[in-house]
């Protein structure tokens, strides 16, 4: 018991070593645990009430940090409730393209053949069309409500997940202990869920941490265009009224533009961390 | 030597006339023609491809502008909405308002040579406007016949009085004549090839239609009007994007902005450049943003309701932070850019929070433990320039008196389907004309004939017996003064009920080159641009 213990724990703090070997995963982890608190503390944060207005065009000042949009709206206020819905739209985003391509990449790779080849051609539909036009259409077709984007989103990220633990499963399924499972009468369910799940994790959690900005932008875009859910406040939303004031308000760009840019940039960083820190091949 | 001074003393106060009728907006007569220069090309911008060279056929604002140059009317309007001659030179109204008889100029021909007579009148507006265009059917439809008695004179008989058909008739997007001779082929006149390359009688001739990119129509050498249109060319120059159409017009690449083209937020940027010329243009059919209230919903069917709603809407902010200060906070439903009809009788709701909070609490909804009282929708064409803005702000000001406001924008044609056809909607906003008659305007959005999923404009769902009567009574009075009592009487009536919350009057601002002389101050009709052209 002890025994476990301590090695759990070397192993951990081996994670955090080859995770710190760069400088850069560091600011990134720094980075995105900033972007967490701001989001799960935005309405202690704010300056400013979600629905409070005042004198529009305002530039940043005492009274607003950041300065005013064309409605009155306070420019920092809106950062921080925009990062709680990009918050919101990366992981659950995510975490559905996650669910939807681990089933179909672990049934894909465990049983090959007729199973693996009806998936593989779904997925190949999926990846086939172009991925923000598909995005718009079905935002335009079914409304933009948050949960819309949300899904649609997942919806169209799941495929490299799929074929990622696809790969992992078809080669570690051929593995001895695999085999040792088998003739020890383990049921398929739980050689993929117990044995070889596990295994194939590591790839599947440095995808899904790049996916995360992944989400972020393509909601951050498809707000842009002026297909984000107007009932909330997030950053493509934000450029998106800005970009008609771009000669008379600067600031009405450039502060959501800038946290977009090292929102994005932290989490990208946490996932070269996580990718140093799981994957075994550079491992010496 | 007397001679030049005077000559130059003429010429001097032709200017004075020049600036004035230009700041005023008034279409420049025939006595500062010496000041303008024979020639020259206008470049004129549009937003999009218009949706079809053909006006009798579709209403689209940007295409009537074009069409309005290579057709005719009847009429035409000046700045103040009086009718003018235009391709009739003299009317004549019977005392009982049921027979009107025009005479025609002589010696109109088509762009093709092809003589222009009464019968292609006749035809035209009774074979295709009234068929395939909404407006014109709309207008038309007191008239039982249109006879060309002779090649110069056309005769409307009406089954009843109907005083605003004459100024209606001014306009391109229902009144354009089309020749006969061409569209008389026993074809379905929207499947004509002349669509896409028009011939009609108006300053100007169809050259060339690039998609996407350009509409060029040149000068018409057998104009009708003696030595009119001044310019050569007229250049329509598609430019999508709105802060490259300011820039446009600041480089000198494009001379006009015509107000369906025109973002509200450049325009004060505009007006402020040298060389420029920003103004508002009136018009007559007087657009008026509006909020319909759907009736049928049960919360928003108590009247009370309605009411406390309206008073929680702070319209002036609507105004400066959604439109620019591009309006005037309206009072009712006729706005006040229409002289003849405008009253500020009626119920004003001011912005009153309070007061509204108390009619809520009156009509039994109180606020909930989390402070609500309930959530309903507003739904708007997203195309629609301030509405994004205007939902934005009401949202915010109904939180205060805790209303939930769902903002939906949706695409154009979708929205057209749940507001007109399906009803399927709390709350929808937009803009609407209020003119040229409140008979044409307004009456058709709240009787209880017009509710009709079938083409119908009474959205709302707003039904008054007592309020049709007046209307009804308004458009058949012959009695201008008895009209305008009646349509006080209506307008009491509405901002009582309060089925819809007038938001602002609309104002409808362009920007030009200074060095165009002529433009038509009442684009309404955006008829022809025969007197445009470049200071000398």
């Amino acid at each position: 018991m002890m025994q476990s213990l301590t090695l759990r724990m070397r192993r951990t703090s081996d994670l955090w070593n080859r995770f710190s070997r760069r400088n850069s995963s560091v600011i990134g982890l720094l980075g995105a645990v900033f972007f967490l608190a701001v989001a799960l503390f935005a309405n202690w944060l704010a300056p400013y009430g979600r629905l409070e207005m005042g004198l529009s065009f305002q530039p940043p000042s005492p009274d607003n940090w950041l300065g005013t949009d064309s409605l009155g709206s306070d420019v920092l206020s809106s950062i921080i409730y925009g990062a709680q819905t990009s918050l919101l739209v990366g992981f659950c985003a995510v975490a559905t393209s996650s669910v939807i391509g681990v089933v179909v990449g672990a049934l894909s790779g465990y049983y090959g053949g007729m199973v693996d080849n009806v998936f593989m051609r779904i997925t190949e539909l999926f990846q086939m069309v172009p991925q923000f036009f598909l995005a718009i259409i079905i935002i335009a077709l079914f409304g933009a409500s948050i949960w819309n984007v949300i899904f649609v989103i997942g919806i169209l990220t799941w495929p490299s997940t799929a074929r990622l633990l696809r790969g992992e499963f078809l080669a570690l399924k051929q593995r001895e202990f695999i085999e040792a499972g088998r003739s020890l009468g383990m049921s398929d369910f739980d050689l993929i869920m117990r044995e070889i799940l596990p295994n194939a994790l590591p790839p599947v959690i440095v995808n899904a941490s790049l996916q995360i900005s992944g989400a972020i932008l393509l909601e951050t875009s498809l707000s842009f265009l002026g297909l984000g859910d107007p009932n909330v406040m997030s950053w493509g939303m934000m450029l998106n009224s800005a970009q008609e004031y771009f000669n008379r308000a600067w600031w009405m760009a450039a502060f959501p533009g800038l946290a977009i840019f090292l929102t994005t940039l932290g989490l990208n960083l946490v996932g070269d961390g996580l990718n140093d820190a799981l994957n075994p091949r550079l491992r010496t | 030597m007397l001679l030049t001074k005077h000559g130059s003393l003429r010429r001097l106060l032709g200017a004075g006339i020049l600036v004035s009728s230009l700041t005023l907006g008034v279409v420049v007569q025939a006595q500062e023609a010496s000041e303008i220069e024979e020639g020259g090309v206008l470049v004129v911008v549009l937003p999009g491809d218009p949706q079809g060279l053909n006006s009798a056929l579709s209403t689209d604002t940007a295409s009537s502008n074009i069409v309005g140059q290579i057709y005719g009317t009847l009429v035409r309007l000046d700045a103040n909405g009086a009718v003018l001659p235009y391709m009739a030179e003299s009317w004549d109204i019977s005392a009982d308002g049921l027979t009107y008889t025009f005479k025609l100029y002589e010696g109109i021909k088509w762009h093709d040579g092809e003589a222009f007579t009464a019968d292609d009148v006749a035809w035209g507006l009774w074979n295709v406007n009234k068929e395939f265009n909404g407006a014109s059917a709309g207008l038309l439809a007191a008239v039982e016949s249109i006879e060309a008695v002779d090649d110069l004179t056309v005769v409307f008989n009406l089954s009843y009085p109907y005083p605003p058909l004459l100024a209606g008739l001014a306009y391109p997007n229902s009144a354009t004549i089309l020749p006969r001779h061409i569209y008389d082929n026993g074809g379905d006149p929207r499947q004509n090839p002349a669509n896409q390359a028009p011939i009609g009688t108006g300053p100007f001739k169809f050259s060339e239609n690039r998609a996407g990119s350009y509409i060029e129509l040149v000068r018409n050498e057998d104009y009708h009007i003696e030595g009119r249109p001044y310019l050569d060319r007229l250049i329509f120059q598609v430019i999508p994007n709105e802060a490259a159409r300011g820039l446009a017009l600041e480089r000198g690449d494009a001379d006009f902005i015509p107000y369906y083209s025109m973002s509200l937020s450049e325009y004060e940027r505009l007006s402020g450049i040298e060389g420029i010329d920003a103004t508002i243009h009136k018009r007559t059919i007087a657009g008026e943003y509006m909020a319909f209230f759907n009736t049928r919903n049960e919360i928003l069917a108590i009247k009370e309701v309605r009411q406390a709603l309206y008073h929680a809407v702070n319209r002036e902010e609507l105004l400066e932070k959604a439109a620019f200060g591009l309006g005037k906070v309206s009072t009712g439903p006729i706005s006040s850019a229409q002289d003849q009809f405008y009253t500020d009788a009626g119920t004003f709701y001011d912005f009153n929070p309070e007061l509204a909070e108390q009619l809520l609490d009156e009509a039994g909804f109180p606020r909930d433990s989390e402070g609500k009282r309930f959530s309903i929708r507003i739904s708007y064409d997203q195309k629609e320039g301030p509405m994004n803005n205007t939902a934005q702000l009401i949202r915010a000001q109904w939180a205060r008196i805790g209303v939930e406001l769902q903002v939906t924008p949706m695409e154009s044609g979708a929205w057209r389907e749940a507001v007109y056809r399906r009803w399927d909607f709390d709350i929808q906003m937009g803009t609407w004309a209020t003119g040229p008659d409140p008979a044409i305007g307004v009456q058709g959005i709240y009787t209880c004939e017009t509710i009709d999923p079938d083409g119908g404009r009474n959205a709302s769902g707003y039904c008054n017996e007592a309020l049709d009567k007046v209307f009804f009574a308004a458009a058949q009075e012959v009695d201008h003064e008895a009209r305008v009592g009646l349509y006080a009487e209506a307008v009491d009536i509405l901002t009582a009920d309060a089925p819809h919350m007038w938001l602002w009057d609309r104002f409808y601002p362009v920007a030009y080159n200074e060095g165009l002389v002529g433009l038509p101050g009442d684009p309404s009709a955006y008829g022809p641009f025969d007197n445009v052209g470049w200071k000398r």
